[in-house]
């Protein structure tokens, strides 16, 4: 027990500020890498919105709230206990906190713990309730967000399932399931409408378990500083997901607005891979020639 | 139920291969079960080459932290003209704890019985007897040369070209320089069905590194077919760990003995082709490379010569009548249902 909560300890500090690995490299995470430029004026949708600005630094993320007359937001560090390891280690970041608009602005600093943070925003409009949602990660040491996705935050939501691991990202082509959630119970049925900064509308339905599965459209245009970019420069875009419930004579909207990176194949090429690892096989077939070692071994038997 | 376990696991290879079986399983496939974020890892920082590219998987390997922390902390800091303070190599100090911490109790067994890449080279080593090819091994003169290459690995790959990287000396790709080319990014992605990493890049750097790692995956694979572990003896990671070795105390321990000289069936039995284990005893036939996979003992047909040992603990010994059951099932080399004969005396005999 001792040494579990040393490791974990160990492990968490590990991977503290600036270390927490992923299968995408040494790219920054989603959350950092350098943003579209959302505070130009503009508009790529009506919907309600929190993105955040090129005003952003490492440990200072600057967002804007558009598309939605709300006075404050609200944060939710990732918190609770999750599975082994981790319930060992970091007990929670913060508290969940308001934060107050000034012109649709707020800034966000993360404590010394957590690494996702939740970030919603709601009003009421003529008896419409909106809600706008979108999540910031931070290199810090901190608990899996699963806690802090699950917990319910207004009405109506829709709550990714999971967030895109450490250094990952939504990607052209991939499914990502989302669920839709009224009031804490998984609305079977439900309808999310995806909207791209580049103008693709899909739409997707809920299974039973109110869970849609996603598919990020392959809409990027091909970059004109060369197909090899690197990490520092990758192309983004923006996407917003949109989902409405009717209950008691009222109106719910509620978003949420992330980004999405080129196809992962997009600079790849699975053919010239497998040419490689045929060259590599062949270059490795003067150890199977017979040396008769076998030979003796099965005259032995 | 003894008469039962000892049907499942009649011989430590057996137990080994089950181990590995399962390891296989939780570090490729593991994220449904430890978790699907890095803060629900087993460690972040495993002994073993467990990558993180696999979407699915329940780990990541040591180098991992390592080249990262040198690549975005320590290069990036003295890039800056920032000191080299406490609070920069701390990360690194305790990526290197948090590793220990599991390192110490197993030792290198994380090379032979848990490395996911370690188990599909022995897995495809075994199809190879399926297909009846002939077995090559690495003479004396041969594994001379390709021990240093893991050191060099290390040095050059894990080490110094993340922090070049870092620096702003090298081309950003080269941060992490080993995982660019590590064929178990390659095998583990390729088990979950996905291509993405056995895909190239199509320019610049990424194509280079794309090339020498997919050509070292299809040299690995073909090759194990015939020759045990070629990865494992240039592997960094193999080098990593043998630098704790000493510092751990699972061990394995060799008694001097006479017959030893006319047998030598441990140094075939070894899938690393380490005639240490034969010709010395003590500390030196402990090898860095050493694995701890427990095929020396277990062919040894002498009592008590090679044993694995926790502390005062002995784990398993060598001992004649183990020799005899094992020897039946399986030839030192690796050859299934052969029958090599060994006499007191250490001479061959066949049946
Ligand atoms: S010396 Fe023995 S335990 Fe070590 S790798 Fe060789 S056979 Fe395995
Ligand atoms: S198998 Fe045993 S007896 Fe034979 S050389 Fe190795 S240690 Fe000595």
């Amino acid at each position: 027990m001792v040494a579990r909560v040393m490791l974990a300890g160990c492990m968490l500090l590990a991977v503290a500020d600036g270390v927490a690995y992923g299968g995408e490299g040494h790219g920054q995470h989603a959350g950092q890498t350098h943003q579209p430029a959302a505070d130009v004026a503009q508009p790529w949708t009506t919907y309600p919105l929190i993105e955040e600005t090129s005003a952003s630094m490492r440990n200072r993320a600057v967002f804007d709230v558009r598309n939605l007359p709300a006075l404050s937001v609200q944060v939710y560090p990732p918190t609770g206990q999750g599975k082994f390891p981790e319930r060992f280690a970091v007990q929670g970041g913060d508290a969940p906190y308001e934060s107050l608009l000034q012109n649709g602005r707020f800034a966000l600093t993360p404590g010394r713990k957590g690494n996702y943070h939740w970030i919603t925003a709601r009003a009421e409009v003529d008896g419409e309730v909106r809600v706008a949602s979108s999540v910031r990660y931070f290199s810090n040491p901190g608990p899996a967000p699963t806690a802090m996705l699950a917990q319910p935050k207004h009405e109506l939501e829709i709550v990714p399932m999971p967030l895109p691991r450490e250094h990952w990202h939504y990607r052209e082509g991939e499914s990502w399931k989302f669920l839709v959630r009224f009031q804490g119970s998984p609305q079977a049925g439900a309808t999310l409408r995806l909207i791209t900064e580049q103008g693709s509308r899909v739409q997707f339905v809920a299974d039973r378990n109110g869970v849609a599965e996603v598919t990020i459209p392959q809409d990027l245009p091909l970059p004109t500083g060369g197909a090899n970019a690197g990490h520092h420069t990758r192309q983004k875009a923006r996407f917003v997901l949109v989902t409405s419930h009717d209950k008691a004579q009222k109106h719910y909207v509620t978003t949420f607005n992330y980004h999405y990176i080129p196809s992962a194949m997009r600079d790849r090429s699975l053919m010239a891979g497998t040419i490689f690892m045929l060259l590599g096989g062949l270059l490795a077939t003067p150890l199977l020639r017979r040396t008769g070692r076998g030979k003796k071994e099965k005259l032995n038997a | 139920m003894r008469e039962i376990l000892s049907r499942i696991v009649p011989t430590l290879g057996r137990m080994r291969l089950l181990v590995q079986l399962f390891m296989l399983w939780l570090l490729v496939y593991g994220s449904s079960v430890v978790g699907y974020y890095a803060a629900e890892k087993i460690s972040g920082t495993l002994p073993a080459l467990s990558c993180a590219y696999d979407k699915r998987d329940g780990d990541y390997c040591v180098l991992i932290p390592t080249q990262h922390i040198l690549h975005h902390r320590i290069g990036e800091a003295i890039a800056q003209g920032q000191e080299v303070a406490l609070k920069m190599l701390l990360p690194l100090g305790f990526t290197v704890l948090s590793f220990f911490v599991f390192f110490v109790l197993l030792n290198k067994m994380f090379c032979g019985w848990i490395c996911p890449l370690g188990t599909l080279q022995e897995l495809v080593y075994r199809l190879g007897r399926l297909f009846r090819l002939d077995t090559r091994r690495l003479e004396e003169r041969h594994t001379a040369k390709a021990r240093p290459v893991k050191w060099l690995l290390l040095v050059l790959l894990v080490l110094a070209l993340p922090l070049a990287a870092g620096l702003g000396v090298t081309p950003h790709e080269t941060g992490d320089a080993f995982c660019q080319v590590c064929p178990s990014r390659l095998a583990t992605t390729l088990l979950t069905g996905d291509a993405e990493q056995a895909a190239i890049h199509t320019g610049g750097l990424g194509f280079a590194f794309g090339a020498v790692a997919n050509t070292l995956f299809g040299f690995v694979l073909v090759g194990a077919l015939a020759l045990r572990q070629p990865f494992c003896r240039i592997c960094p990671l193999l080098a990593f760990n043998a630098f704790f070795q000493r510092t751990s105390p699972m061990r394995l321990v060799k008694q001097q003995h006479d017959r030893c000289a006319k047998c030598g069936i441990c140094h075939e039995a070894c899938p690393m082709d380490i005639h240490e284990i034969w010709q010395s005893h003590g500390r030196g036939a402990f090898h860095e490379d050493c694995t701890l996979c427990g095929r020396c003992a277990e062919f040894c047909p002498d009592d008590g010569v090679i044993s694995i040992k926790l502390g005062p603990l002995t784990l398993f010994r060598s001992a004649r009548e183990y020799y005899k059951r094992r020897i039946r099932r399986e030839s030192p080399h690796g050859e299934m249902k052969t029958i090599v004969w060994h006499d007191r005396k250490g001479r061959k005999d066949h049946v």
